[in-house]
């Protein structure tokens, strides 16, 4: 056999006899390529092989060795000899006390990505196998700071980690930030990852951290604009990110409209934007996820918080029982009430600009086998422009989730969760009694999902499992309001639909240099009854006019059903250590569409279900990158070209009518279209000066193809979408002045986007009308602004109580004027006396710089 | 610390007044034409008139700019039994209908021009449907406040006027849709003398005193009055259906009287005529779009835009652009009177019904009256003298005006 393979490669092989005296081996064997050969001989002998030259070949029993000390220049944790071909190591080891050396018993290792927690034995020994690869890893034991590392693993070895008390907290910040080079290793291409530590560095926006504003910072995310509620990923709109906090759907994500993010950023632990390449576990939405993680595992009480102009906010973290319990308790509460009904106005008296939320986490670390966590979230908000019609909106999330290990291969998670949505609108109008209604609308989602990680074998690691989601929404209800209203109450028809899907995926590593995940999921949509469905005549343009009958369905009964198969694929090839080229498709469906003609996401927007009249919104996404760092990782660069086929985009007709209409299908188009940019981006890991910049060129544009001129937009003709701003720079960077001072600036630039703008004007019967341009025919000017915050930190100590920073930050420091939106209005009778007047007017929200201050804390 | 509060407090009108809006100019750059057909044709006997223009660049000014009539089209109507009308150009842009041509309930009529160069355009057929007379109308004392331009509250008292419908209707029957268009005269006649103030008393310089009489009409409601199209629905029966607000006070309207706007409300008449217009669904569904950009206030969550778009097209070209609507709807035409007074503490409004005529144009006249007895009057040659009798209409057979 030996014999055969020195002959075929002309190499020689030294080995003993009798290591290989228990193995048989098949003669065809010496057939494969060299390397093949030699990598079945080393996993069924257990042995190394070293390549002495490119002829001779040693075979030597595998020396398992002590790889404790074996860190780079960059902080990183090199476990395993590099010319280990194998792909999946064995590590075992101890932790120590740092000063002591006595072994700690019940410290826990967590690698995140692999979902493994490993809690070390009484001598405070631990061992695990995981694939080969680099990994984030924490430490913690129970008075110990929490201790994050950097591996990156190889082949098999011996690791005695140390802990210490009094772990300076800056110096670790500084190791992690530079040795962060997942952009190039890891298979997944336009991911954006924030940790904890990258979390704190995020830009502020009215003195706290914004997660979601600060993903609008990204590449290929734009803002729906000044404080516009949601975001923009390559030319998608806002209903296509599926927003995940903990496993659970957020379907407002803002609070005020935009003012702020419905978000607590303090108990935010992880943060995963995925634009591309979106692994087959995830579904729902076409354009993004952004999946939210809360709690940090604290080994001790901790508290952070922030005094504002606006609002307060308090985030608690509690380790009870040894750590096997961990609780997080975060809340945040608007003063701006209190505030206006200071104000010596008897209007402003009445204005409500108000919101609260709480969310709280229950880890349960049940053995070292059995995990369960319940999570729930509430968030208030209650807003008005004047003291007629104010509007409300919440947002409640629940969830649990059961994660158990069945072995060190397999392990499975099974969440179940709930996310309702309700809003209202009031006109209360005090002078019209009889007029005054409430128009009341939600949204009621509830899902399972059980999701099994499987690592059956080198070089794969399986993703495989199911999900079902059921609908429920009520588009909106028209009540009157106090005994005196005439309105007569009006219903639209409730939907109801489950989407289930299964799905399954492999995370292959070829090789160190070559990887991909290549997935599958299958989604089964069923629009459910009690519902009428509405028949149009054949070869007619779907107006009310044509409607010819409408069909009514029982309780539960399937009126359609659509079904989708959707392949991902991504693909990564590293070219050298410091860069790599990656490639991804993904075709995903989406079910539930927010139907919007307002300028903003609008309290009186509807979320539509797909249905017969309506089909389900398809997406496929082509992307390739080329990623590289330099400097040993203090300059990450990115180039990444993406292009999306969009079909069944649902758009609307001029004057649609969107709220309480239960024949809406007669106000929508169906439409497609395409996406495609290139983005830039530039980030700076270390040094005084850090932070990112980026530009993207980007086109958004749709087009229907009917061939009724009603169902038409500008006559077929292809139009930018809403979300069609070709230019965005992005420039934002934090200076670390001294120890104590960071003066931190965010700088964005975007073409203007697209609007419809009257060109013409004609009276008619004695009033003015306009004719609008095609749609979306001009833009507004183009958007810049800068925003700048210094920020003083009272204390370094890491063992001091209290630890408190000061932040004073200005929006818009020029005080540039950005219109939001144009409307062309006419004056009521009465303002002028009987005489209307018609204008075009620009709206701005801040047209002058806004100062802030606030004062955060952690202790 | 005051001063700490203010500035919380600036910030906070800030996000509060989202609204900070000032007039946009764009350049807006376009070759588009539209030609614009306005025409009406009701259950009444004609003439009818279809006038046809030109739709102007928004940037054009709205009170110099003239009208761009359309002339030297050919228009027609052919009846749904095949008869073939031909309209006459009187004056430029407007076409009428000659005497024979004659309308009936239940008949379809389509619009077809030709303009000058070489489009063809016609409309929908449309349907002439049965007139529809409200069941009972009635004023209500009301009170609004609203928001002038400098943000100052405002109030204004005066009447709603409600009417309700369909009462005779069956239910489950299809309701057609109404459209009210209600135009308010507002006729004043005052005396005044030229006088002076002195310590709270007024000084009387002459021996005759100021006369002065007019009106003015104004339409009730600022966006189109229409009523909801029913198809299916148990209960046809509308009620209260506001046709709009007049205010009592002369004040309240743009009236462009000689002497100011003194005008004590107990001299006022308020003549009220309402046309209810019975609307097929092409008509209707035109003026419900028309409402949305009529209605359009500029809050944040208006409405993009609203594209108005009738029931004619271009037969030659799809894509040529023809706006209005050629409308064929059945009217029945009422009159009130109010009765009203912002002073009045049983805040009554009554309403008497009254002959329906059409209004001339907006007038106002004003002479001089001697004090005394005819016979002490001096002579003077100053035509100010000459008296204006009231028009025949003015008390609408009411001998309590």
């Amino acid at each position: 056999m030996a014999q055969k393979i020195e002959e075929r490669n002309q190499i020689k092989l030294y080995f003993k006899s009798e290591w290989f005296a228990n193995n048989r081996f098949r003669l065809t064997l010496a057939d494969l390529p060299l390397d093949d050969c030699l990598t079945i001989l080393k996993r069924v002998s257990d042995l190394s092989c070293l390549k002495i030259n490119p002829t001779t070949y040693i075979f030597v029993p595998v020396e398992i060795r002590n790889f404790s000390n074996n860190k780079d220049a960059k902080g990183v944790l090199h476990i395993g000899d590099k010319n280990d071909s194998i792909t999946n190591a064995s590590i075992s080891g101890k932790i120590i006390d740092f000063k002591t050396g006595k072994p700690l018993d019940g410290a826990r290792i967590t690698i995140d990505k692999l979902n493994i927690h490993i809690i070390t034995k009484k001598d405070g020994n631990y061992n695990f196998t995981i694939p080969v690869g680099e990994y984030d890893l924490k430490l913690n034991y129970v008075g110990f700071e929490e201790d994050n590392r950097i591996i990156k693993v190889s082949g098999n070895g011996i690791v005695d980690f140390e802990m210490a008390e009094n772990t300076i907290k800056l110096k670790e910040l500084l190791v992690t930030d530079r040795v962060v080079d997942l952009n190039l290793i890891r298979t997944q291409m336009s991911t954006i990852k924030l940790n904890n530590k990258i979390i704190k560095e995020l830009p502020m926006f009215l003195g706290e951290k914004d997660i979601i504003k600060s993903v609008t910072l990204l590449p290929g995310v734009q803002s729906t604009g000044e404080f516009g509620t949601g975001f923009f990923v390559r030319g998608g709109s806002a209903d296509q990110n599926l927003i995940l906090v903990e496993d659970v759907p957020l379907f407002n994500s803002s609070h005020m409209f935009g003012l702020s993010s419905a978000i607590n950023s303090d108990g935010v632990s992880n943060v995963t934007l995925l634009k591309a390449g979106i692994p087959s576990k995830y579904g729902e939405r076409v354009s993004s996820v952004l999946d939210l993680r809360l709690g940090n595992n604290v080994e001790k009480v901790a508290v952070k918080g922030g005094l504002g102009l606006l609002n307060s906010r308090l985030n608690l973290e509690i380790p009870l029982f040894n750590n096997r319990i961990n609780v997080l308790i975060g809340a945040r509460s608007s003063y701006s009430n209190w505030l206006l009904h200071s104000m010596p106005d008897a209007d402003l008296k009445k204005s409500s600009a108000s919101f609260y939320d709480i969310n709280t986490l229950l880890k349960f670390k049940i053995n070292e086998k059995n995990d369960l966590s319940l999570f729930g979230y509430f968030s208030n908000d209650e807003f008005s422009f004047s003291k007629n019609s104010p509007y409300h909106y919440d947002n409640l999330l629940a969830s649990a989730k059961y994660t158990h290990t069945y072995n060190e291969k397999l392990n499975s998670t099974l969440s179940l969760g709930k996310s309702r949505y309700r809003n209202d609108i009031n006109q209360l109008d005090s002078l019209k009694p009889k007029e005054a209604y409430k128009i009341n609308s939600s949204i009621n989602y509830y899902d399972a999902k059980l999701n099994f990680t499987w690592i059956p074998a080198e070089k794969h690691l399986f993703d495989f499992g199911f999900n079902s989601i059921l609908y429920q929404l009520q588009p909106g209800i028209l009540s009157p309001l106090g005994s005196l209203s005439n309105v007569l109450t009006q219903k639209t028809l409730q939907e109801k639909a489950l989407e289930s899907a299964i799905y399954i995926s492999d995370n292959i590593n070829f090789s160190p240099k070559m990887s991909a995940e290549i997935g599958l999921r299958w989604t089964q949509y069923a629009y459910l009854g009690p519902n009428n469905v509405l028949i149009f005549k054949n070869n007619a343009p779907r107006t009310s006019v044509n409607i010819i009958d409408t069909l009514s369905y029982n309780n539960n009964k399937v009126i359609k059903w659509y079904s989708s198969m959707e392949p991902r694929i991504s693909f990564r090839y590293s070219l050298d250590n410091i860069s790599s080229l990656k490639l991804s498709y993904n075709r995903i469906s989406q079910f539930i569409n927010l139907i919007s003609n307002t300028a903003v996401m609008s309290p009186t927007d509807v979320y539509k279900l797909s249905s017969p009249n309506v089909k389900p919104l398809i997406c496929n996404q082509y992307a390739i990158g080329y990623f590289r760092n330099f400097d040993e990782n203090t300059y990450e660069t990115s180039v990444e070209l993406y292009y999306k086929k969009l079909k069944n985009i649902v758009e609307y007709r001029d004057g649609a009518k969107i709220l309480l209409n239960n024949t809406l299908e007669t106000d929508l188009l169906n439409a497609s279209g395409y996406n495609y940019g290139i983005e830039f981006y530039l980030k700076k890991n270390t040094g005084r000066l850090t932070g990112w910049t980026s530009y993207t060129y980007s086109r958004s544009m749709r087009h229907t193809s009917s061939t009724y001129t009603e169902d038409k937009i500008n006559g077929n003709r292809y139009y930018p979408s809403t979300f069609d701003k070709p230019h965005n720079l992005v420039i934002n960077a934090t200076m670390h002045l001294t120890r104590r001072w960071r003066l931190a600036g965010t700088f964005n630039y975007s073409t203007g986007k697209p609007i419809t703008l009257p060109e013409l004007k004609y009276d008619f019967g004695g009033r003015q009308y306009v004719y609008y341009s095609d749609r979306n025919k001009y833009r507004l000017p183009d958007y810049h602004r800068l925003d700048i915050a210094i920020t003083y930190d009272e204390t370094l100590k890491l063992k001091q109580f209290w630890k408190g920073s000061w932040t004073f930050s200005i929006i818009n420091l020029y005080g540039q004027k950005n219109p939001y939106s144009v409307f062309y209005k006419s004056t009521s009778q009465l303002e002028s006396q009987f005489y209307q007047k018609f204008n075009l007017y620009k709206m701005y929200i801040i047209e002058r710089p806004i100062p802030t201050f606030t004062y955060n804390f952690t202790f | 610390m005051k001063n700490f509060k203010n500035i919380i407090l600036n910030l906070m009108m800030i996000f509060i007044f989202i609204g900070c809006t000032e007039v946009y100019n764009p350049e807006i750059s376009t070759d588009t034409e539209a030609l614009i057909v306005e025409g009406l044709i009701t259950n009444e006997t004609g003439p009818f008139v279809i006038k046809l223009t030109k739709a102007k660049p928004l940037s054009f000014d709205s009170i110099n700019s003239a009208t761009h009539f359309v002339s030297g089209a050919t228009v027609k109507i052919i009846d749904g039994d095949k008869k073939t009308y031909e309209l006459n150009e009187s004056s430029p842009g407007k076409y009428f209908t000659s005497s024979g041509f004659k309308t009936k309930i239940g008949n379809t009529y389509t619009l077809f021009i030709n303009t000058n160069d070489g489009n063809r355009y016609q409309s929908n057929t449309e349907m002439l449907l049965s007139p529809q007379s409200y069941d009972s109308i009635q004023g209500v004392f009301t009170k609004k406040d609203y928001l002038n331009s400098k943000n100052e509250v405002k109030s204004v008292t005066g009447a709603e006027i409600f009417v309700n419908l369909f009462k005779s209707i069956p239910n489950n029957e299809p309701v057609p849709a109404c459209r009210f268009v209600s135009d308010i005269t507002v006729q004043y006649h005052l005396t005044f003398n030229e006088s002076y103030w002195e310590d709270g008393v007024e000084h009387i310089i002459t021996d005759w005193f100021w006369f002065c009489f007019g009106w003015n009409t104004f339409r009730l409601s600022d966006i189109e009055n229409i009523t909801e199209q029913k198809n299916n629905f148990s209960n046809a029966e509308i009620k209260n259906h506001s046709i709009g607000f007049m205010p009592f006070d002369a004040s309240d309207y743009n009236m462009k009287t000689f002497f100011g706007t003194n005008i004590p409300q107990t001299t006022m008449i308020y003549y009220l005529t309402v046309n209810q217009y019975t609307m097929n669904s092409d008509t209707y569904r035109f003026y419900k779009a028309a409402n949305n950009q009529l209605s359009a206030d500029g809050k944040i969550f208006d409405p993009i835009s609203s594209q108005l778009l009738g029931n004619m097209r271009c037969v030659n070209n799809p894509e040529k652009i023809v706006l209005g609507l050629f409308e064929v709807s059945s009217v029945k035409k009422q009159a009130v009177l109010v009765k009203g007074s912002t002073y009045d503490l049983s805040k009554k409004v009554i309403l008497n019904n009254t002959t329906f005529l059409e209004i001339p144009k907006a007038n106002a006249y004003t002479f001089k009256v001697w004090d005394a007895a005819p016979e002490n009057n001096p002579i003077n040659k100053d035509p100010l003298f000459t008296p204006v009798a009231f028009p025949s209409w003015w008390y609408h057979n009411d001998k309590n005006n």
